[in-house]
């Protein structure tokens, strides 16, 4: 297992997210896909956001990315306020230092675009002052650190498998040296000891870089692996917070609790370390009315009278570990 | 014209055999499959796991001719029931994608064209494969919301009417699969279907499928990388490496003593919730589908793939059980 982590040795603040919202308008009514959130992430470090699908994960990333801006609330980046800056207003810097990889690599890619083609553009835009033989030389290494060959630097991304892709992606992200790296659904199409060369990768440039990471999966073998803190969201909240190492032995919402005992293991010694089972059951609740109270309420196999009526607040339950839920809340 | 639902074998719902599969580009010819044959019985679960890479998406696609234009079958035959799909007509292809089975495609978004709702979208599927019941408009709609309904997807209105950029990743995988479900009668092809999804839906979602698979006496190929999901949902696994079947055994057999050394390797590698990250570095350059390497694929790689023989001869189908085969000369002679 791995060790468990100090919050102090980081203490470097890089990004804060401070009560964000991201509404979208739609015909059936206004989504809530975001709906106050607040979390650090502290240099040098790799924060896991894991949960629903739908739970706003992505749509978390996008904000701090400039794609969408906030309906209400912050991001600072190294104390600038960034949330409410869209990415065309975003100087070439920040878009440098803030880069992604993302789910679907088939469509972050220009199909009509040669491999070759993707990474130049990339180092061109953010390293003007290379020569055209430094700019081969850095597109080289970059192939090599992600573990694709010269041969593939003439297929269009059609032309790759799923994972192949998936590492272009990647490389691209790299070519511009970024300083926070966000993560999304990186290894989920790649077999897996391409999975395990990935994140020893990145933990290899996390390192020598003292690169960032957030990391937004649904791997808990992956998160187990490389993060140190976790993030847990549902429905547009956080309803659990705290380092890796509490979340695997310690969880204490029943989310987190049906998230780690649902997951597919390969041996019986694996089953045997995960939280007792708690099935997961119950209508996956809308993000237009959310239900009243805690939204787990309706899924949650241990709700009581309160979970409908009250929502329960992110509190610190022990140092460092936050959890939205009234079974816990109370007990403190 | 219909397809025969009477003359068959039960143990062959589905047999390939022999297929060759190439892809042309601009320079180059790519081998992507060579010499692959594979069987599906009639409600039997079948996994297929394998390097990145290895071909799975491309035999999935040749089953049901819909690979890109650059790709072609050269040799081979694919038989369902008992029509042989590469030689049979258009209509009777048709019918078999359009009511028989269903695929779950890799690449959610690809799958989904962007100017369409997801109304649309489902709409289309379930006309085709109710095609003789004479169902109006409004009766598919409800039957599109029970499908939503059923995948887990929260406000199926919101979603039916929504375009696939509103949706989450997850919601478009389960768009996907909402579709498959809809024409699969048969079999469901499922290639990567639940990577997008958290772990709890994943498991109501393939309780879903495993409950269907049960009622319509469904079949299933089902590929991934996650190779907890392979255990749990499978019977029977074929492994690929190269465009080559390398190992075939059943579920729990593999997991507990996988035979090729490249399903060693995969085993060893796989992130594991016990143990930190290992990660093993093959020797000798990634496979190139344009120059094959003789004898057996997997030899520039393999920790034992020095011998003379393995670098000449193409390694046969052993069986080392009555119903497990691999294919390496370490267990030939
Ligand atoms: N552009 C948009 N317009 C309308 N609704 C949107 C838009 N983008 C996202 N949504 C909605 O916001 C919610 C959160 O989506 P998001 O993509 O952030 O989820 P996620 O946590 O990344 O899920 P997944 O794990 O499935 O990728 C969903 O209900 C989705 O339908
Ligand atoms: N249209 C195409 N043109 C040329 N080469 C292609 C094309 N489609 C796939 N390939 C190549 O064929 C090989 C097999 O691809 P395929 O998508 O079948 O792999 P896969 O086993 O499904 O991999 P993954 O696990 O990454 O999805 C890859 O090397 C890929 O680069
Ligand atoms: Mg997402
Ligand atoms: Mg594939």
């Amino acid at each position: 297992m791995k060790e468990p982590y100090e919050m102090k040795r980081c203490d470097k603040t890089i990004l804060k997210v401070e009560h964000l919202k991201k509404y979208f308008n739609t015909q059936k009514g206004t989504v809530r896909a975001v709906d106050d959130i607040s979390f650090n992430v502290f240099k040098g470090e790799t924060l896991a956001i894991v949960g629903e699908s739908g739970s706003g994960k992505t749509t978390t990333a996008n904000v701090i990315l400039g794609r969408y801006t906030a309906t209400e609330g912050s991001v600072f980046y190294k104390s600038i306020e960034i949330g409410s800056i869209s990415l065309t207003m975003r100087p070439i810097w920040l878009r440098r230092e803030i880069q992604v990889v993302f789910q679907d690599p088939a469509t972050s890619l220009n199909p009509k675009k040669t491999v070759k083609d993707i990474i130049e553009t990339a180092i061109k835009i953010h390293y003007p002052q290379l020569n055209k033989y430094e700019r081969i030389e850095k597109m080289l290494e970059l192939l090599g650190y992600v573990g694709l060959t010269e041969d593939h630097l003439f297929k269009l991304p059609g032309e790759l498998g799923g994972g192949e892709r998936q590492l272009v992606a990647l490389a691209r992200a790299l070519a511009t040296n970024p300083t926070l790296l966000i993560l999304d659904e990186p290894t989920s199409s790649l077999d897996v000891s391409a999975q395990s060369r990935i994140l020893v990768t990145l933990l290899n440039i996390q390192k020598n870089k003292d690169l960032t990471y957030i990391l937004i999966t649904h791997d808990l073998a992956v998160v187990k692996n490389i993060s140190h803190r976790i993030n847990v969201m549902y429905l547009g909240k956080i309803v659990e917070t705290a380092t890796t190492y509490e979340i695997f032995t310690k969880a204490l919402h029943p989310y987190t609790q049906m998230l780690l005992s649902s997951i597919p293991t390969i041996s019986e010694e694996e089953s045997k370390i995960l939280p007792k089972r708690v099935e997961p059951r119950g209508e996956v609740p809308s993000a237009i009315n959310p239900p009243s109270g805690c939204r787990f309420s309706s899924r949650c196999p241990f709700a009581i009278d309160i979970c409908t009526k009250r929502e329960p607040l992110l509190e610190e339950v022990i140092t460092d570990h936050f959890v939205a839920c009234h079974l816990v809340n109370k007990n403190v | 014209m219909q397809v025969s639902d009477l003359v068959f074998d039960a143990n062959r719902l589905l047999t390939v055999k022999n297929l060759y599969v190439k892809y042309k580009s601009y320079w180059y010819i790519y081998h992507v499959l060579n010499d692959i044959s594979i069987n599906v019985g009639l409600g039997e679960k079948i996994g297929i796991i394998g390097e990145s890479g290895a071909g799975k998406t491309t035999l999935l696609k040749s089953i049901l001719q819909v690979l890109p234009i650059n790709g072609k079958i050269t040799s081979g035959e694919i038989f369902y029931r008992d029509v042989n799909l590469l030689k049979c007509s258009k209509q009777i292809l048709l019918e078999i994608r359009r009511k028989r089975v269903g695929m779950i495609f890799q690449d959610p978004l690809a799958a989904l064209n962007p100017v369409f709702t997801i109304k649309d979208h489902l709409l289309e599927v379930l006309r085709y494969a109710n095609e003789t019941a004479n169902i109006d408009k409004s009766d598919l709609i409800n039957i599109a919301l029970d499908l939503l309904r059923d995948t887990l997807i929260p406000d199926p209105e919101r979603i039916l009417n929504s375009y696939p950029f509103q949706l989450s990743g997850g919601m478009r995988q389960r768009i996907v699969i909402a579709m498959a479900l809809a024409s699969a009668r048969e079999l469901l092809l499922a290639d990567e279907p639940t990577t997008n999804l958290d772990v709890t839906i994943q498991a109501q979602i393939l309780k879903l499928i495993g409950e269907l698979v049960e009622k319509r006496g469904l079949s299933m190929i089902l590929i991934s990388h996650a190779l907890g999901l392979i255990r749990k949902m499978t019977e029977r696994v074929y492994v690929m490496y190269g465009g080559n079947i390398i190992e075939e055994a059943p579920t729990f057999k593999l997991f507990n003593e996988p035979l090729h050394p490249y399903t060693q390797l995969l085993f060893k590698t796989a992130p594991k919730i016990l143990e930190p990250l290992s990660s093993v570095e093959l020797r000798g350059n990634p496979l190139d589908y344009r120059n094959l390497p003789n004898g057996c694929v997997f030899h520039p790689r393999c920790p034992y793939g020095d011998s003379e023989v393995c670098r000449k001869v193409k390694p046969h189908q052993v069986k080392v059980e009555k119903d497990r085969t691999v294919y390496c000369h370490i267990y030939g002679s």
